[in-house]
């Protein structure tokens, strides 16, 4: 349990656990029956699309024809494989960002500020910053000349180099989406009250002591919810993939757009989504799974 | 505390990562202030000479984008109006009661945000069309609302636990209704925090394509304009640059203005 | 309290904003375009195209460009919702079938007899001839066009000695690229083989027909594994970016390519731009000739059109030799009545008309059309052949291997919706792969 859902707890009028009460449901009501309107009910016909037959039985050709895809595999590979490159690197990123910031330096709210600056910048605004910057006349070539470190461009975006491509795809990723994790955890950060980096003080740990044994453990509810959000979010990645690498680099989520936007296939394109939705849930199961132990291992610690 | 190296080390830190997020920023400002001609020459420099208004020019002037300007502003103001009204009720029971089924409630929102929007938009372009709501801005909002609605939640859920409950049952017991107590005592607080929960909708916003390329035909936000020409059109490379830097003005002015309020949003998404 | 003025401030925000925005012309009506989707053509339309005809009509017309996908949903949608807001519709020939299928298209049989019976103006049979889909006249030619070679100047010196560029083969765009790579070390030949681009358009229509004679019958045929071996040599020296490229007038301009080949419309903007550094080439040829894609764009009326007689009057203003004209000064997209034909444009659209007169009138030219009746899975007839090159020449699969799997596909496609063969193959149904 976090600082904040011990404040919570706290806080709790108690006689509202005697009788039932309505109050509560009356103000989720709204939110519940907008999602179900706008949300659930297409999501539901998209699952039909992808289970039922023309002939209105329940099928799994679309997951099968979705399984033979020429792209499928190297959709799954990649998309799993981005994700695994993506996470760490905005975590760790984000980890240090957040570290500064709890520092407190003067001029930290300017730091914080920059570093947020991407959470206001749509994939597409990113997509068109980064291509400018790695196109064979880009930014990083003309730098890169103008420096005199190289006569001729080089082309960065080749089908013959996919380490390049990913590099591009990763970079531009990891500029962009760091900001949500950053914020999660500076939050995260916030919320460990002051006492225990002062009883870690007086005990004379180190600075790397009191983040391997303090700030790292108390931090693991934040680094879970920034997790799941990423991860969500990662499987969900295709416009910077494709303005990067077109289809060279096959991904689940930019699958699923093809086959609706180019095949003009919505039962494949249900599939896809279905499938992205099924991974989702997994992970995010995983990562509940994870926290929950880790927390039992705390509270025996 | 800090020794001298540690505080260089730091210096250094925050210099390389400002740098890592403001570069790319600073070259697409530069971009768009360059002639089209500039841009097209091999090799070129990197501040443009002598500094042009014509690239931006052209991308203002373009058919339909002061129009879808104005549509993405008021697509965002109703999308803000309909996650704040919609969900703060949400956020303020998940804050302040214990009920039956409140982890099913709180994995729910999570889970929509598992299924790819994209896929969305197809069955509700049907619904829309029968419901008359197809290529109206209030689709669109309600489309954003449906996207900002779970992070609107969330939001204010940390928002109101931000204000303490003691407060509102002092006002109670000095008779106030629990309503009025809401009104008159948490609502001040929460102010400013809702408002800061309502511009990060406004980004949301701001930055959607897909549903508001599938749903709109007329009635396109900027967004959408930008991407059906950049993306599928050709956009000549000035109006790339150019419409690429118009679209993160916005962020930039609102990240500034709700800076100080970033933490307090995300402060119980941590749980 | 303040809050409840905001809230009821942007209520009422959302009241005045559900309606529609601002006040509308007498009338207006809505053209819905999967053409002319280029912003610099999307303005052109509005202001120099349309201008015209809202001045002499009194009308004022809401040019929507968009794309394919959701363009047809729109129409599918409306003709079955049976309520429509699209009055006029632009798009290509090989969209028809479908709205066809789905009856989402009127019959405009009687609006085409009564222009052309007019002096002014006689439809290219042909052209008139594709309309004729499913017993019913679906749309009236409104303009046609095709692909090319767009070269740098600086490219020429490179192009194989002792051959001529106007009458080039697909021999001489391999050793031309082979050239310029020893010369300069860098692959200077682009493709548009982004998702956006029309690389497909090159491998059914272009390469496949001069090298095989046939678009499909002929498609794992053992012309065809020798093409592919082509195909593969010629994406060895062309550019490695090319994956990302969707209009080639892009990387020309910037200088990352020196020869493009990609439709007019999405060359012309180079040659306007800079008319006099590139020239533009005809397709190349093959063992079986010279073949390249005719692609006509047609002007339709939806099912549930609002405004079905302003529909008309706008069609008859389209397809008026001076607007057809004014068209191909404008776009680059050729005239479709003969009273049009002769006008001698200037600047780059010389330079590119001639290029295209040379490749209709080469003595080995041969027509090839868009695929037709395949219905719904219209769609999926060019990611087929793009997958294939992926398969081939980016993966480096064996050919025949590959073929075989894919021909399957296509067989599978036509045998479903019993469509005919694209020419140059004869139209006999359903079409199959040999």
């Amino acid at each position: 349990m976090t600082v904040a859902e011990q404040r919570l707890e706290q806080t709790l009028p108690p006689v509202r656990r005697q009788a039932v009460d309505w109050l509560p449901y009356v103000l989720l009501l709204p939110t519940v029956v907008f999602l179900a309107v706008f949300f659930v009910y297409p999501m539901l016909q998209a699952f039909v699309l992808s289970f039922r037959s023309p002939e209105g039985a329940i099928t799994l050709r679309y997951f099968q024809a979705m399984l033979k895809d020429t792209y499928f595999a190297g959709a799954l590979r990649n998309s799993f494989l981005l994700t695994a490159i993506i996470i760490p690197l905005q975590v760790v990123l984000a980890l240090v960002i957040a570290l500064l910031i709890n520092t407190r330096f003067q001029g930290h709210p300017w730091f914080l500020f920059i570093c947020a600056i991407p959470l206001g910048i749509s994939d597409l605004g990113a997509g068109l910053i980064w291509s400018s910057f790695f196109t064979e006349r880009g930014y990083l070539n003309l730098i890169l000349q103008n420096l005199g470190l190289i006569n001729e461009p080089i082309t960065f975006l080749s089908f013959e180099r996919p380490a390049w491509l990913y590099g591009a795809i990763v970079a531009t990723e990891v500029w962009r989406a760091t900001a949500i994790v950053m914020v999660i955890l500076v939050a995260g950060l916030q919320l460990i009250p002051k006492d225990y980096f002062e009883t870690a003080d007086v005990f004379g740990a180190s600075s790397w002591r009191k983040l391997r044994y303090v700030t790292l453990p108390l931090l693991r509810p934040a680094l879970q919810t920034a997790l799941i959000i990423r991860t969500i979010l990662a499987f969900q990645l295709f416009a910077t993939v494709i303005v990067m690498a077109g289809r060279i680099v096959p991904v689940l989520a930019g699958e699923a757009y093809f086959q609706y936007g180019l095949l003009r296939n919505v039962n494949i394109a249900s599939a896809y989504a279905v499938l992205i939705m099924t991974l989702s849930m997994t992970i995010t199961i995983f990562y509940l799974w994870l926290l929950r132990t880790k927390e039992e291992e705390l509270g025996r610690g | 505390m800090t020794t001298p190296g540690r505080k260089a080390l730091l210096t250094v830190l925050v210099v390389l990562i400002s740098a890592w997020v403001l570069f790319p920023i600073i070259l697409i400002a530069l971009a768009s202030f360059t002639t089209r001609t500039q841009l097209y020459a091999w090799p070129r420099s990197l501040v443009p000479s002598p500094f042009s208004a014509e690239t931006m020019r052209f991308f203002v002037q373009a058919q339909d984008v002061l129009q879808s300007l104005l549509n993405s502003l008021l697509v965002a103001a109703m999308t803000i109006v309909l996650a704040v009204l919609i969900g703060a009720p949400a956020g303020y029971a998940l804050s302040r009661f214990r009920f039956g089924g409140k982890e099913v409630f709180r994995l729910g929102i999570l889970g929509t945000k598992m299924f790819p929007a994209t896929i969305l938009a197809v069955p509700l372009a049907v619904s829309f069309i029968n419901w008359n709501l197809y290529d109206t801005l209030l689709g669109v909002a309600l489309v954003h609302t449906t996207l900002a609605l779970p992070f609107a939640v969330v939001i204010t859920t940390s928002v109101f636990v931000g204000v303490p409950f003691e407060l509102e049952e002092a006002a109670m017991t000095l008779g106030c209704s629990r309503a009025q107590a809401f009104r008159k005592v948490a609502m001040p607080i929460a102010l400013p925090g809702l408002a800061a929960a309502a511009i990060f909708t406004f980004v949301l916003s701001w930055n959607e394509v897909f549903a508001a390329t599938i749903l709109t035909l007329r009635n396109r936000t900027l967004p959408a304009l930008v991407m059906n020409a950049v993306g599928l059109a050709g956009a000549p490379i000035d109006y790339r640059f150019a419409g690429g830097f118009f679209m993160i003005i916005p962020a930039l002015i609102i990240i500034f203005v709700i800076r100080r309020y970033l933490l307090t949003l995300w402060g119980v998404t941590v749980r | 309290m303040k809050l409840w003025r905001i809230a009821t401030l942007l209520a009422v925000t959302i009241l005045a904003a559900s309606a529609p925005l601002g006040s509308a012309p007498a009338v207006e009506i809505t053209w819905s375009s999967t053409q002319l989707n280029p912003v610099n053509e999307q303005e052109w339309a509005r202001n120099t195209m349309l201008r015209p005809f809202e001045e002499e009509s009194g009308m004022r017309v809401r040019f929507v460009s968009d794309l394919a996908g959701p363009f047809i949903d729109r129409l599918v949608a409306e003709a079955r919702a049976g309520r429509g807001s699209v009055d006029i519709i632009g798009t290509l020939h090989g969209d028809y079938p479908l709205l066809v299928a789905e009856g989402a298209v009127q019959d405009v049989a009687a609006i085409l007899r009564q222009l052309d019976g007019r002096p002014d103006r006689t439809f290219v049979p042909d052209l008139v001839r594709a309309g004729q889909i499913g017993g019913i006249q679906s749309f009236v030619p409104w303009m046609q066009a095709t692909y090319l070679i767009a070269a740098h100047k600086q490219a020429m010196r490179y192009f194989p000695a002792g051959r001529d560029p106007m009458r080039m083969t697909y021999d001489d765009l391999l050793q031309w690229g082979e050239n310029i790579r020893s010369a300069t070390g860098q692959r200077r030949i682009g493709f548009p083989a982004s998702p956006t681009g029309l690389y497909g358009r090159f491998l059914h229509g272009y390469a496949y027909p001069s090298f095989t004679g046939s678009q499909v019958k002929k498609f794992k045929s053992p012309e065809a594994v020798s093409m592919w071996r082509y195909l593969r040599r010629l994406w060895g020296v062309s550019h490695p970016s090319s994956f990302t490229y969707g209009f080639m007038n892009e990387p020309l301009l910037r200088g990352e390519v020196w020869v493009a080949w990609d439709h007019v419309a999405r060359l012309l903007p180079a040659f306007r731009e800079r008319p006099d550094d590139f020239v533009a080439l005809p397709s190349p040829a093959g063992p079986r000739g010279r073949s390249f894609l005719s692609v006509i764009v047609g002007l339709g009326i939806p099912k549930n059109s609002p405004n079905p007689e302003a529909a008309a009057r706008l069609i008859e203003y389209l397809t008026r030799p001076r607007t057809q004209v004014l068209t191909l000064q404008g776009v680059g997209f050729f005239p479709v009545v003969r009273e049009a034909a002769g006008v001698v444009p200037t600047g780059g659209l010389k330079v590119m008309a001639e290029g295209v007169t040379a490749q209709a009138t080469a003595t080995d030219a041969r027509t090839a059309l868009l695929p037709i009746g395949l219905g719904a899975r219209t769609g999926e007839f060019v990611p087929l052949y793009l997958e294939t090159f992926t398969l081939i020449a980016i993966q480096g699969r064996n050919i025949e291997q590959v073929l075989n799997d894919q021909a399957r596909k296509l067989e599978e496609m036509y045998r479903t919706t019993n469509a005919p063969c694209p020419p140059p193959d004869s139209a006999e149904r359903p079409c199959r792969p040999d």
